[in-house]
C-alpha cells in the first residue's frame, strides 16, 4: 500500500512536470522591439506599412509560438490566438519573429487583429496557451515618435530604450538582433594585450591548479573524517574496508579462475602448466536438437 | 541522337562521376595515411579502437567524386548521411557522450586515496598552455592557438569539443593529431621520462594506497562536479557527463546503466566519432600548411605536458616527507591518455625495479589529468569564446 502511494505520488509529480517542461521554452519568450507609428520603415508582404511587434527567443532551442495569445488589452488576454500548424510560428534559437499590428488577421498568421495607437501609451502582452499565464508585457510610452522603436537592450534584456535610427547604437532593427555582435573583442584584446600568451598561461594554470587544489583539500578533509569515523568505530585506517559491491558475472568468473588456479597450485603443483578456461560455446542454435534432421 | 550516342553519352557522364576521373594526388596521400593508420592499429596494436575507425574514415572521406554534382554524399555536403553523422562532431555532442562512458569505466580510487596526485594531473596541463604560447609565436590567432594547444591534454574528445567551439575549420586536423599522438604515447613518453629522472628517482617505492570506502567513492563525483563546475562552468558538458558516469558506476544501484554507458554506448559513439573524424580529413580541407603546423604543435604540446608532469613530481618531492615521496615516473601520467600513460609509468618503472609496480599510483594523476584537461578546455573556452 505504501509502495502504491509512492508510485501515485511520483506519477502525479511527473504528470505535473510534463506540461511545465514543454512550455518552458515559451515562458522565455520576450517582447523585444515594438514600433507603433510606421511611416517610412519596413513594409509587409502586402506592401503596407503598419505597427509591428517583435518577439525574441533567447533560449538555446527553437520555440513554437503557436497557441500563445497576443493582446493590447489587459482585460482581454486572449485577443489574438496565434494559429497552430503554420511553420512560420517557429522561432529558431536566439532569433526573432515579427508580428504586424495592422488589424488584418485575414492576411495571415503573423498579422494581428488589433492595431497600436500613436500618441498614447500602448499596452502589449503575450499570454501562454492557457490564456491566463502572462509570459511578458510592456507598455510602450506615448513619447516614442514616428519610425522610432521601443527596444530591449541587449536582446531580451531588462533595459528598454527608444531607438530613432540616428546611429548604429540606436538602430531600428525589425526582425534582427537589437545588438549586433561585432568581432570577438576577447580575442582582439588577447592579441593586443597578451601577444606572447604569458598572461593566459598564468591565469589558466592558476585556475586549473586552483580547481584541482580545492578538490584535493576537500578529499583530504573527507579522508580525515573517514579516519575519525573509523577510529570511533574501533577500526584503524588500514582496515577501512570498502562496502561490498554487488557481484557481477565477471567477478564470479575471475573468482572461479583464481580458486581453480590456487587449487591446482596447492594440490597438483603448477609446474609450467597453464590453466585455461574455455567458455561453453553451446547455445540453443548449436543444441543437438537443432542439428538433427526432421524425421519423415 | 541515336542509341549508340545515348549509351556513349551516359558512359562519358558516368566516367566523370567516378573516383578514377576525379582523383588527385592529395586524395591518394590521404588514402595512404588512412591505410598506414589501419596498419598501425592492426599490426602494431596502437590504439586499435581509435585508429581503425579513423583510418577507415580517412578512406571513406577521400574517395574522390564530383563535388559539384549535388549527389549529397560528401561529409561536408549538407543533408548527406555522413554530414548528419558528422553533426555529432561539429555540434560537439559526441565528446560529452564519450566522457559519460569514461566516467562509467574509470575507477577514481587511486586519486581519492591520495588526493595530492590531483596536483600532478594539474601540472601536466602546462603542456596545453606552453603550446598556446608557441602557437602565438608561430602566428596563430588566440582562438586557433587555444584549440590547437589542447592537443597537449592528450584527450581526443576534449580536443574535439574545444576545437568545435573555437576553431571549427581546424577540427579535423586537431582531432586526428590528438588521437595520433595518444596512440604514440608508448613511443613519445619513455625517452622524456628517462631523460628527466635519475636512476635513484626511478627506484623510489611509493607506499601502497589506502583502501577507500564506498561512501567516499560516491561522494567523489558529486563533490567533484560541484567544486570544478562552480569554478569553470564552461567545462560542464564534459565534467558533468564524466562525473555522472562515475556516479552510475559507484552508487551500486544503477549497474545496468553503468554497464550500458561504459560498454554499448561508448562503443557506438566511438565508432561514429572515429569514423566521422577520419572522414572529415578530405584532402582539400586537410592537406594544408596549417595542418602541418598543428601536427608539429601537437607533438610539442605532448612533450611539454609529459615533461612538466615529471618535473612537477620532482619539485613536489622537495617538500614531501621522506616516506611519502612520489616516483617521478608517474608524472607523465598527468596527461589524460587513460590508461595508456599510466601503463607507460608502470612499464618504465619495472625496467629498473621488476618488483616496483607503479600502475595504481600512476592511475591517480592519469584520471586527474582527465579532469584537468576538461577544466583547461573550459578555461580556454571561457577566455576565448
Amino acid at each position: 500500500m505504501k509502495k502504491l502511494g509512492k508510485f501515485i505520488a511520483l506519477a502525479t509529480l511527473l504528470a505535473m512536470a510534463a506540461p511545465a517542461a514543454s512550455a518552458q521554452g515559451r515562458k522565455s519568450l520576450r517582447i523585444n522591439e515594438v514600433m507603433v507609428s510606421n511611416e517610412s520603415s519596413i513594409v509587409d508582404d502586402f506592401g503596407n506599412r503598419s505597427a509591428w511587434i517583435e518577439l525574441h527567443n533567447p533560449t538555446a532551442a527553437a520555440v513554437d509560438v503557436s497557441s500563445i495569445y497576443l493582446t493590447d488589452d489587459p482585460s482581454n488576454p486572449t485577443k489574438y490566438f496565434v494559429p497552430r500548424g503554420d511553420a512560420a510560428t517557429k522561432i529558431a534559437k536566439g532569433q526573432q519573429l515579427l508580428f504586424w499590428a495592422d488589424g488584418n488577421d485575414n492576411h495571415g498568421t503573423l498579422h494581428l487583429n488589433f492595431t497600436l495607437t500613436p500618441g498614447q501609451d500602448n499596452f502589449i502582452a503575450i499570454y501562454d496557451a492557457d490564456g491566463i499565464s502572462l509570459i511578458d508585457s510592456v507598455t510602450v510610452p506615448a513619447s516614442v515618435g514616428a519610425d522610432c522603436s521601443y527596444a530591449r537592450t541587449p536582446d531580451s534584456g531588462d533595459t528598454w530604450q527608444i531607438r530613432d535610427d540616428s546611429d548604429a547604437a540606436s538602430a531600428v532593427t525589425p526582425g534582427g538582433l537589437n545588438n549586433v555582435k561585432g568581432p570577438n573583442n576577447k580575442i582582439a584584446n588577447f592579441e593586443k594585450m597578451d601577444k606572447h600568451g604569458f598572461a593566459m598561461a598564468a591565469m589558466a594554470m592558476g585556475i586549473v591548479f586552483g580547481a584541482l587544489f580545492v578538490l584535493c583539500i576537500c578529499f583530504i578533509m573527507i579522508r580525515s573524517l573517514s579516519r575519525r569515523n573509523a577510529k570511533a568505530a574501533g577500526s584503524s585506517d588500514a582496515t577501512l574496508a570498502p562496502a561490498p559491491r554487488p557481484a557481477t558475472d565477471a567477478d564470479a568468473e575471475v573468482a572461479a579462475v583464481i580458486a581453480l588456479a590456487l587449487n591446482q597450485y596447492l594440490n597438483a603443483g603448477v609446474g609450467n602448466s597453464r590453466l585455461t578456461i574455455n567458455h561453453n560455446p553451446a547455445s540453443a542454435w548449436s543444441a543437438k536438437i537443432m542439428r538433427e534432421l526432421p524425421r519423415r | 541522337m541515336d542509341f549508340s550516342e545515348f549509351i556513349l553519352g551516359n558512359i562519358a557522364q558516368f566516367w566523370h562521376l567516378t573516383g578514377l576521373y576525379n582523383a588527385s594526388w592529395q586524395n591518394l596521400v590521404m588514402i595512404a595515411i588512412g591505410i598506414f593508420f589501419i596498419w598501425l592499429a592492426i599490426k602494431k596494436n596502437f590504439e586499435p579502437m581509435l585508429l581503425v575507425p579513423i583510418g577507415f574514415g580517412m578512406l571513406i572521406g577521400n574517395i574522390p567524386f564530383d563535388t559539384n554534382a549535388g549527389l549529397e554524399i560528401g561529409i561536408y555536403e549538407e543533408g548527406s548521411v555522413l554530414n548528419i553523422l558528422y553533426g555529432g562532431v561539429s555540434a560537439g555532442w559526441y565528446p560529452p557522450l564519450i566522457f559519460l562512458g569514461i566516467g562509467a569505466m574509470t575507477d577514481f580510487t587511486a586519486l581519492i586515496a591520495n588526493p595530492k596526485l590531483m596536483l600532478v594531473g594539474a601540472s601536466a596541463q602546462f603542456g596545453i598552455f606552453g603550446a598556446y604560447m608557441v602557437a602565438l609565436l608561430l602566428g596563430f590567432a588566440p582562438d586557433q592557438a587555444g584549440a590547437t594547444a589542447i592537443i597537449g591534454g592528450a584527450d581526443g574528445p576534449t580536443a574535439i569539443f574545444l576545437s568545435s567551439k573555437l576553431a571549427p575549420n581546424l577540427m579535423g586536423a586537431i582531432a586526428v593529431s590528438a588521437y595520433s599522438y595518444m596512440a604514440l604515447v608508448p613511443v613519445i613518453q619513455p625517452p622524456i621520462m628517462r631523460l628527466l629522472t635519475t636512476k635513484k628517482e626511478r627506484l623510489i617505492r611509493m607506499k601502497p594506497a589506502r583502501q577507500v570506502s564506498q561512501n567516499e567513492k560516491i561522494i567523489f563525483p558529486i563533490v567533484g562536479l560541484l567544486l570544478t563546475c562552480f569554478v569553470v562552468p564552461t567545462a560542464l558538458p564534459l565534467l558533468g557527463m564524466l562525473f555522472f558516469g562515475n556516479l552510475l558506476r559507484e552508487c551500486g544501484v544503477t549497474n545496468r546503466l553503468a554497464k550500458t554507458a561504459s560498454n554499448a554506448l561508448t562503443d557506438i559513439v566511438t565508432i561514429l566519432l572515429g569514423m566521422t573524424v577520419g572522414a572529415s580529413t578530405q584532402a582539400s580541407q586537410f592537406l594544408t600548411a596549417e595542418t602541418v603546423g598543428i601536427f608539429a604543435l601537437g607533438f610539442m604540446a605532448f612533450i611539454i605536458a609529459s615533461a612538466s608532469g615529471v618535473l612537477f613530481v620532482k619539485l613536489f618531492n622537495l617538500v614531501l616527507p621522506h616516506d611519502k615521496k612520489l616516483n617521478p615516473l608517474i608524472g607523465n601520467a598527468g596527461v589524460s591518455a587513460v590508461p595508456m600513460s599510466a601503463r607507460i609509468s608502470n612499464n618504465v618503472g619495472l625496467e629498473y625495479d621488476p618488483s616496483n609496480y607503479l600502475l595504481m599510483h600512476a592511475m591517480g594523476p592519469n584520471v586527474a589529468g582527465v579532469i584537468g584537461s576538461a577544466v583547461a578546455a573550459g578555461v580556454l573556452l571561457g577566455f576565448l569564446a
